[in-house]
């Protein structure tokens, strides 16, 4: 895996996108991977009885690939120090959850070099469903 | 729920709950997510990257913080069934500060505690409770601090 330095980083960089593209199969095995077997996520005529336009994907699913997103990008050297993540939007199996991050800010704080990070999961339409931030420490420079 | 009887939730110390951390349920975890990386599948391959095994990918700690909270007792906090039982409650925001790399085969104790407890009023009303926990390893030394927002529509 590559590796970025806190040298290269400027703010207003983007992140690589990471594309997740989503099948019901997934979210089962999100399921039983996560312990969360809320029928909403996989049971079709439960969904919509409960109001929702069909199955939807865990949001905690989402959270897992904006957590990915950023540590793919840091590199090994790289620490994700802290994320936090809300969940707005439905997304929908079968839909590509496009992840997308930007650099809003970069400094020090003691010996850590750090960088934080908006990040979100954005629909077809071009919504952000699932906002959140990150911060991460990174090596300085190569 | 009334004033006084939400305020007698708030900052209520919940039971320490230990939590083995599993290498083969990391893999299927992270299979799931369609994570890539070999630390999280190989325990040679996370040694040679300096770490003592295998570890969890940051977000795998929402596995912990999740194991304590579904054994809240969120009816009698809420006054209310909080059926079904699959769905203590939505989850409307988390936040995860990671201090050191959950390892494969480490016991871990998780400390939460309430935080907050709000009653929201408009179109669709719910209560949002939020939890904090703290997880440790075998030390005392704090791997991840997180607060869970969760919430439970009326």
């Amino acid at each position: 895996m590559a590796q970025i330095y806190f040298n290269h980083v400027k703010e207003g960089m983007e992140l690589p996108v990471l594309e997740k593209k989503t099948t019901t199969r997934q979210l089962v095995q999100w399921a039983g991977a996560s312990g969360d077997f809320n029928e909403i996520h996989y049971d079709k005529p439960w969904a919509e009885k409960t109001g929702l336009p069909g199955l939807i994907i865990h949001g905690r699913l989402k959270a897992a690939f904006l957590g990915q997103l950023v540590t793919d990008w840091m590199g090994p050297a790289g620490t994700l120090k802290k994320i936090d993540v809300a969940y707005r939007g439905m997304d929908f199996p079968g839909d590509t959850v496009k992840c997308k991050g930007k650099v809003v800010k970069k400094y020090t704080r003691g010996r850590e070099r750090l960088v934080d990070v908006e990040v979100w999961t954005e629909n077809a339409k071009g919504e952000k469903t699932t906002p959140g931030t990150a911060t991460v420490a990174l090596p300085a420079r190569r | 729920m009334t004033e006084n009887e939400r305020r007698a939730w708030v900052g209520r110390e919940l039971a320490p709950v230990p939590y083995k951390v599993s290498g083969e349920h990391i893999k299927e975890w992270c299979q799931a997510v369609g994570e890539k990386n070999p630390v999280y599948f190989d325990a040679r391959a996370a040694r040679a990257a300096g770490y003592p095994g295998q570890i969890a990918p940051p977000s795998y700690a929402i596995m912990l913080s999740t194991h304590q909270v579904r054994s809240l007792p969120f009816g009698q906090l809420l006054g209310r069934d909080t059926a079904p039982p699959s769905m203590p409650a939505q989850y409307g925001e988390q936040t995860f500060e990671h201090h050191l790399p959950l390892v494969a085969g480490e016991t871990y104790t998780i400390r939460g505690r309430i935080a907050s407890v709000e009653t929201k009023e408009g179109r669709q009303p719910f209560d949002l409770v939020a939890v904090e926990s703290i997880i440790e390893d075998r030390h005392g030394e704090r791997a991840v601090f997180s607060r869970l927002g969760l919430i439970f529509r009326r």
